[in-house]
């Protein structure tokens, strides 16, 4: 969806809102917060390009085709432009993330360590975090290292669902941001999966979800040859995006939607950068869908 | 003295001391409420007769000190009524359950109409939304194309079922039925009290009759000419969650008494001037405390009709809104508020801005000392959706030495003005002694800047470091207290900066509230 598209969308929606009480009603200017996430969508043959409200945006400076393969440099340009489009209305990633914070990145076993790489060196690179912790499978220069199966646990109750309670790696409690990094198989939210000690179900997944909802998430293909890579504050609008491109939807983006997790509506969130056509493109091809 | 003086004085001597001693009284009624001709069910969308008679039964119910609400208000006596209308309906933080309802708030003008001799009654707010005499273009609201404001806003049938048009039009039908009162909206936004040559004029918070003054960063306010000037004011919000005090009721109502015309910043027709000028360490709990010592609530009536669980505007979560279908009403606006955090499903202990309110000789936040009357709060109460950031009020009161080894009885007694503890030195050590009324289970939350080594009762429970940003709450532990006292001792170390250390015990939900049943002593 387009921002204009959005715009449009939510002065409907106002006056639907209006319509029920048989009057149309507005408010000029007013300080509010705009939850409508936006989502990066960056095909690694991204041109220049403009915004829908004719704001003019640079491409990549290194325009690969999505099946090529992709050096380090070449996808952590990708992430970072993907990080510069994928925010909220008052600002992305550097305004989720303080320079004192202790940010915690999850990654799954199938995610592409280059994009691991681009966030740490994202995240160094304008000084946000004063501890980085990778929590995963495998290690990256630039941030220390725990291990998701041997984390150090604590069983909590479920943050609004007191009745259930989970073992959870400690540090995703402690930690002040938590940034999901995903591959297209696994899926943002679906990286939450890995911090249980058996496969969860949706419900379930969910809870883990609830202990630390994903400050911001990422999801890219690089790893596989389908370079494209999404990026956003929440992590069921990144998710929701993904799939839509993909033509695979998570199964648990129903339950994410019921408790509050974030948008389901593909047509509710504001896709920049590449549009959502053209990242169904990359998996026209139904030997590239996940 | 004559002899008539004499007696008046005598008797007016000894009945001081029994009201003094009488418990302050709240009356809650829900929809259900046996007594009401109509009982309803707590899902019933109400009409305006049935909110009216759930109202003038909790009045009832609530009784002041003087006997009765017509009692304590003398006759000839300017009213105002001031519910909660922060914003109107097109703003796109409003959500239903935002603002007090309607109905509440013309069921409790009538009844001022209806029972007292009061000569005026005005319905007083200041919302975030510029009034029709505002030249300034942002922040206003339009309906069916033409400029409106809090005045003549048309509600419709539909929000409010039983109440329809505007509170313009509610005063306006009121007067028609009582043409010996007086009725008005005021809009507190353009209501500043105003130096001789016309400026807006800060006025200090008064001094409590026991010597406590201001909380806030600073000391003086822009206040309403409306609040301070009236006779009796009757606090009308709505109850719901708040994201930072931890619920809204009676006292924090009162950040909309403050002049958004003084108070503006360019674009915004809000209070976030007022804000930044007088929080202190980032939280609302003293200004809050000072605006309402400004005219503190001379009584209360409660909107818990519809409330907002999660935060206090509008969040976009599913189920926001949370029906309850009653109301409180009392004197005691500390009291009254504790019985609404308690409604709410918080610990009353945990709200912040009811200390400073207790501190100041406004009320009791301890529900132990009040009598309710009308349904039970416990078959009410229910556990509303918390802040996702939220967390009680942390220990205050400290025993603190540079050598964690030394007798517990050479200790300092320190009491923190706030949830953290800070000192300096390279190595310090800080205990709570927590009495228990019973073993219980609960989880240990421990915020700490530099590294921290938890023992509770002797036997470690914790160890770590941080280095990163403070946070209360940043470490959790599950811990059991056993019955009677139980020793609480930190031994800190600073590593980049001073140590810091915040304590909280919450219960075995690990919601953020305290742990109900335990109580941090003061002294060795």
């Amino acid at each position: 969806m387009t921002r204009r598209e959005l715009l449009a969308m939510s002065a409907a929606a106002l006056s639907a809102r209006a319509a029920n009480s048989k009057f149309k009603e507005s408010i000029t200017a007013a300080p509010t917060y705009d939850h409508t996430p936006q989502i990066g969508i960056v095909r690694s043959d991204l041109a220049n390009g403009m915004e829908e409200d004719g704001t003019p945006f640079q491409g990549l400076r290194e325009r690969r085709p999505v099946t090529a393969r992709l050096t380090a440099e070449q996808v952590a340009a990708m992430v970072h432009k993907a990080i510069g489009f994928g925010g909220l209305r008052n600002g992305g990633l550097h305004t989720i993330v303080r320079a004192d914070d202790w940010v915690v990145i999850l990654t799954g076993r199938d995610t592409d360590p280059r994009v691991t790489g681009a966030v740490i060196a994202y995240l160094k690179r304008n000084r946000l975090g004063a501890r980085l912790t990778l929590l995963g499978h495998a290690g990256a220069s630039g941030a220390e290292f725990v291990s998701l199966p041997s984390a150090d646990r604590v069983e909590l109750p479920v943050p609004l669902h007191s009745t259930r309670s989970h073992g959870i790696p400690k540090i995703v409690q402690n930690c002040d941001r938590l940034i999901t990094s995903a591959s297209l198989e696994t899926l943002a939210v679906g990286n939450y999966a890995g911090m249980a000690e058996k496969p969860v179900e949706d419900e379930r997944l969910g809870d883990l979800f609830e202990y630390h909802r994903a400050d911001y998430a990422i999801v890219s293909g690089t790893g596989l040859r389908r370079n494209i890579v999404f990026a956003g504050p929440n992590a069921t609008a990144t998710d929701t995006v993904a799939g839509a491109a993909t033509g695979r939807s998570a199964t648990y983006l129903k339950t994410m939607k019921r408790r509050g997790f974030g948008e389901t509506d593909p047509d509710a969130v504001w896709v920049r950068g590449n549009t959502l056509g053209e990242a169904k493109a990359v998996f026209a091809n139904r030997e590239a869908r996940p | 003295m004559n002899r008539r003086g004499f007696l008046l004085a005598s008797a007016g001597a000894a009945v001081r001391p029994a009201l003094a001693l009488a418990k302050p009284r709240i009356g809650l009624v829900s929809s259900g409420h046996a007594r009401l001709a109509r009982p309803l069910s707590p899902e019933h969308p109400l009409d305006y007769e049935a909110v009216r008679e759930i109202v003038r039964l909790a009045i009832q119910y609530g009784a002041p000190r003087a006997g009765s609400l017509d009692a304590k208000i003398k006759p000839g006596a300017w009213v105002v009524v001031k519910p909660n209308i922060v914003f109107l309906r097109p703003h796109p933080s409003y959500r239903i359950g935002d603002i007090t309802d309607m109905r509440v708030t013309m069921a409790v003008v009538e009844y001022v109409a209806r029972y007292t001799k009061a000569a005026r009654i005005t319905i007083a707010e200041g919302g975030s939304y510029r009034g029709l005499r505002d030249k300034l273009e942002d922040n206003r609201v339009f309906q069916n194309d033409q400029p409106t404001d809090a005045t003549n806003f048309d509600w419709g049938t539909e929000e409010f079922p039983g109440f329809g048009g505007s509170v313009g039009a509610m005063a306006a039908g009121l007067a028609a039925h009582f043409p010996d009162t007086k009725f008005d909206y005021v809009d507190l936004a353009y209501d500043a009290v105003r130096d001789a040559s016309g400026r807006f004029r800060r006025v200090v918070v008064p001094t409590a009759g026991n010597g406590v003054g201001a909380f806030g960063a600073r000391p003086d306010y822009f206040v309403s000419n409306t609040i301070t000037r009236c006779d009796f004011l009757i606090s009308v919000p709505v109850m719901k969650v708040h994201n930072q005090c931890g619920v809204t009721s009676c006292l924090k109502n009162y950040v909309g008494t403050a002049p958004r015309e003084a108070y503006q910043s360019p674009g915004n027709f809000n209070n976030m001037t007022m804000h930044n000028q007088h929080s202190v360490d980032g939280r609302l709990d003293h200004f809050i405390t000072d605006l309402a010592s400004f005219h503190p609530p001379d009584y209360c009536v409660v909107d818990g009709i519809r409330g907002l669980q999660y935060q206090e505007h509008r969040n976009d979560q599913p189920e926001q809104t949370v029906r309850s279908n009653l109301v409180l009403a009392g004197e005691d606006p500390v009291a009254t508020d504790a019985l609404a955090a308690r409604l709410l499903g918080f610990n009353p202990w945990d709200i912040e801005y009811l200390h400073l309110a207790a501190k100041r000789e406004m009320g009791t936040n301890d529900l132990s000392r009040v009598e309710i009357v009308g349904d039970e709060p416990d078959k009410l109460a229910r556990r509303w959706g918390k802040p996702s950031n939220w967390h009680g009020r942390c220990n205050r009161e400290w025993l603190v030495a540079d050598d964690p080894a030394a007798d517990l009885r050479t200790w300092t007694r320190i009491t923190s003005p706030g949830d953290t503890l800070e000192r300096a030195g390279k190595r310090w050590a800080a205990a709570v002694r927590i009495m228990a009324g019973g073993r219980c289970k609960g989880f240990l939350w421990i915020g700490v800047s530099g590294r921290v080594t938890v023992r509770l009762n002797g036997e470690a429970v914790m160890t770590e470091a941080n280095t990163t940003r403070y946070r209360t709450g940043q470490f959790r532990v599950p811990v059991e207290m056993h019955s009677g006292e139980n020793l609480l001792v930190c031994s800190m170390e600073a590593l980049a900066r001073p140590a810091k250390l915040s304590v909280l015990v919450t219960n075995h939900r690990d919601d953020g509230d305290t742990l109900e049943g335990i109580r941090y002593l003061f002294g060795r």
